[in-house]
C-alpha cells in the first residue's frame, strides 16, 4: 500500500520537530532583525527614498554614493549630482526632495524651516532673453549676412537682370 | 640742338596729336554717357528715397528676383535673396517658403544655410535656428570661428539647451574649439555646466573643457557651483566615493584641475605619484626638489569642508631633504580679498631623512570658512606660529606623502 507521506507513522512527529524547530528559528531571526533594525534606526532621523541618479552622504571622510532606503542621521550631508534626485522622508514625516544639483544638510527642526535649507548648486533652468536674440542676430546678419552674400555672388553675376 | 633733332620732335608730335585726340573722345563719350544716365536716376530719386526710408532694399527688387527665379527655377542664390526682400517686407511666410526652396535645392551650400539659420533667428526661433548653423561648423570648417558668437549668444539665451545638448553628446571634432570659444566668452556658465555634465555622462568630457569652467567659476568665486561642476564631470567610476581630500592616497592620476592636486610647473621641482616602500596603497606622492630656492607651493588642493570638527591625518617620509626649515602641510581658510589665510591644522616638519611618521590633527572649521586650501609649504622655525615660514630657503632632496584623509568628528 503506499500511503502518502503526510499518513506515515513517523510522518507526524517529523513534522512536529520540523515546526517547532522552524519556529524556534523564526523567533530567533525575528530576534535578531528586530535589534538590529533598532540598531540601524539608533541616531538616524530619517530615511532616503526615491532615489534616481547619483546621490551621494557625508560619511566619515568622504561624500559615499547613497542607496534608496539608506537612514541617515542628523549633520549627513546630501547632495544630488546632474540628474538625479532623492526623498529625505524624517521619522517625524516632514519629506524634504531634492532635485539634480542640490545639496541639503539632515538634521532636526520644524519641516517648514526645514524645506527652505535646500541649496541649489548646479544650473538653474535658463530663462530665455530677448536681448540674447537681438544679439544673435545682429551677430549673424553682420558676419554671416555680409560675409556670405559676397562669398556667394563674388564669382556670380547678382543683378535679377 | 642741330636740325635733326627739331624735325624728329616735329614728327613725333604730329603723330601723336590724332591718339591723344582719340582718347578725349572717349572720355568726352563715357562721360556724357554717365550725365545720361545721372538724369534718368536723379529723375526717380525722390521716390527712391522715400522707399528707401521705410526699408533698405529697392522696391522692385522682388519682382526682380522672382523674375530671376522664373527665368531658372533651381536658382537657390536668387531664392535666398527673395528670401530675405520678403523678410524684409513682412511676408514672413513668403520668405519661408523662398529659404525652404533654396535649402531644398542646395541643402549644403554655406551661405543658404547661414541664412537660413539667420532667418530663423531673426524670427525668434532659435531651435529652428542652430541645426542649419550646426551644418555650416560641420561641412565648412573656415566658417566655424564665425559662427561661435551667434552659438554662444544662443547658449546664453538658454533658447536651444536641448540641441546643446545633443551636439554635447554627438561630440563632432569642433568641439573643443567651440567650447574654449563658450568658456570665455558665455554670459551663462550654468548652461555651460549642463554641457559639461552631459560630455561627462556620455564619456566625452575632455580635461581641457573641464579644466577651462572650474578654473573660470573659482575665479569668479562661484565656488559651490565650481565644486558642483567638478562633481558632475568627475569620470564615473570616481564618483562613487568622494574624499574630504579628494585622491588622498595618491591611487589616481594628478588632473591637476578642480577640486584634485594641482600641480604648478616650477623649474627644478618635481611632483609625481609613483610606487613607495611602506606606502600606504600601490602609489604614494613625491615631490622632489633640486637645489631650488622656496618659490611657491608644489602641491595644493582646494576643500569644500561644511563648518564642523574634522581631523587632519596623513603620512609622510623625508628622503635626504636639505633644508634648515623643512616642510610642512598647512590647512587653510581660502584667503579672499578682505582677509587673509588662516591656518585650520597643519602637519609636522619635514626635513633630512626619515621612515614614514604620521601626523593627526583636530580642527573645528567656522561657518565663514566656505572654501579650505591645503598646501605644501615651508615649515614655520616657530612651531605654534599659524603662518607657514616665510624666509628664503633653498631646498634640496625628496619627500614622501600618503594617505592623507580629513574626517568629520561630529
Amino acid at each position: 500500500m503506499n500511503n502518502p507521506k503526510w499518513c506515515s507513522p513517523t510522518g507526524g512527529l517529523e513534522n512536529l520537530m520540523k515546526t517547532h524547530v522552524f519556529s524556534l528559528l523564526f523567533g530567533i531571526v525575528a530576534l535578531l532583525g528586530a535589534g538590529a533594525s533598532a540598531a540601524q534606526q539608533a541616531g538616524t532621523v530619517a530615511r532616503l527614498n526615491n532615489l534616481e541618479g547619483n546621490v551621494l552622504v557625508s560619511q566619515g571622510d568622504a561624500m559615499v554614493a547613497a542607496t534608496n532606503g539608506q537612514r541617515v542621521p542628523a549633520g549627513t550631508r546630501v547632495l544630488t549630482m546632474a540628474g538625479a534626485k532623492v526623498g529625505i522622508v524624517y521619522d517625524s514625516g516632514c519629506d524634504v526632495s531634492l532635485k539634480e544639483n542640490q545639496r541639503f544638510t539632515v538634521r532636526t527642526g520644524e519641516c517648514a524651516t526645514l524645506l527652505t535649507e535646500v541649496v541649489s548648486l548646479g544650473p538653474a533652468p535658463a530663462v530665455a532673453t530677448g536681448v540674447t536674440s537681438n544679439l544673435v542676430v545682429g551677430v549673424l546678419a553682420g558676419a554671416g549676412f555680409g560675409y556670405g552674400i559676397y562669398e556667394v555672388f563674388r564669382n556670380r553675376s547678382v543683378s535679377p537682370n | 640742338m642741330n636740325d635733326g633733332d627739331g624735325n624728329s620732335v616735329v614728327r613725333f608730335t604730329v603723330r601723336a596729336l590724332p591718339a591723344v585726340a582719340i582718347v578725349l573722345a572717349l572720355v568726352l563719350g563715357w562721360r556724357a554717357l554717365v550725365a545720361g544716365r545721372a538724369v534718368l536716376v536723379d529723375a526717380d530719386a525722390p521716390a527712391v528715397r522715400m522707399r528707401a526710408d521705410a526699408a533698405p532694399l529697392r522696391d522692385g527688387s522682388e519682382a526682380a528676383w522672382r523674375a530671376r527665379v522664373a527665368q531658372n527655377p533651381a536658382d537657390h542664390v536668387a531664392l535666398v535673396v527673395l528670401a530675405r526682400v520678403l523678410e524684409q517686407q513682412g511676408n514672413a511666410a513668403g520668405a519661408r517658403a523662398a529659404m525652404s526652396e533654396a535649402l531644398r535645392l542646395a541643402p549644403a551650400d554655406r551661405q543658404a544655410l547661414i541664412e537660413a539659420g539667420a532667418f530663423h533667428l531673426r524670427a525668434g526661433d532659435a531651435a529652428q535656428a542652430v541645426p542649419y548653423l550646426r551644418q555650416v561648423a560641420d561641412l565648412y570648417p573656415e566658417a566655424r570661428a564665425g559662427l561661435w558668437p551667434a552659438f554662444v549668444a544662443v547658449l546664453d539665451g538658454g533658447r536651444a539647451d536641448a540641441w546643446f545638448a545633443g551636439i554635447a553628446r554627438d561630440n563632432p571634432d569642433w568641439w573643443p574649439q567651440f567650447f574654449d570659444h563658450a568658456c570665455a566668452k558665455a554670459r551663462n556658465a550654468a548652461a555651460l555646466q549642463k554641457l559639461l555634465g552631459v560630455r561627462a555622462d556620455a564619456g566625452t568630457a575632455g580635461a581641457n573643457e573641464r579644466r577651462c569652467l572650474i578654473d573660470r567659476m573659482q575665479r569668479e568665486n562661484q565656488w559651490p557651483g565650481a565644486y558642483q561642476a567638478w562633481l558632475n564631470s568627475l569620470p564615473a567610476g570616481e564618483r562613487k566615493h568622494i574624499g574630504y581630500v579628494y585622491n588622498g592616497d595618491f591611487e589616481l592620476p594628478l588632473s591637476n584641475l578642480g577640486f584634485d592636486w594641482t600641480i604648478p610647473a616650477q623649474e627644478g621641482v618635481f611632483v609625481t605619484t609613483r610606487p613607495a616602500a611602506g606606502a600606504g596603497g600601490p602609489r604614494a606622492l613625491e615631490v622632489e626638489v633640486v637645489n631650488k630656492r622656496w618659490s611657491l607651493p608644489p602641491a595644493q588642493q582646494y576643500l569644500m569642508l561644511a563648518p564642523g570638527r574634522y581631523r587632519f591625518e596623513g603620512r609622510g617620509r623625508a628622503d635626504r631633504l636639505q633644508t634648515w626649515l623643512g616642510v610642512q602641510w598647512g590647512l587653510y581658510c581660502r584667503p579672499d580679498g578682505t582677509r587673509a589665510a588662516r591656518q585650520l591644522a597643519r602637519s609636522g616638519p619635514y626635513l633630512g631623512t626619515s621612515g614614514w611618521e604620521a601626523w593627526r590633527e583636530d580642527f573645528a572649521v567656522p561657518a565663514d570658512c566656505p572654501v579650505q586650501l591645503l598646501r605644501l609649504e615651508l615649515a614655520n622655525p616657530r612651531r605654534d606660529a599659524v603662518t607657514p615660514g616665510d624666509v628664503a630657503a633653498r631646498l634640496d632632496g625628496a619627500v614622501w606623502f600618503d594617505d592623507f584623509r580629513v574626517r568629520s568628528l561630529d
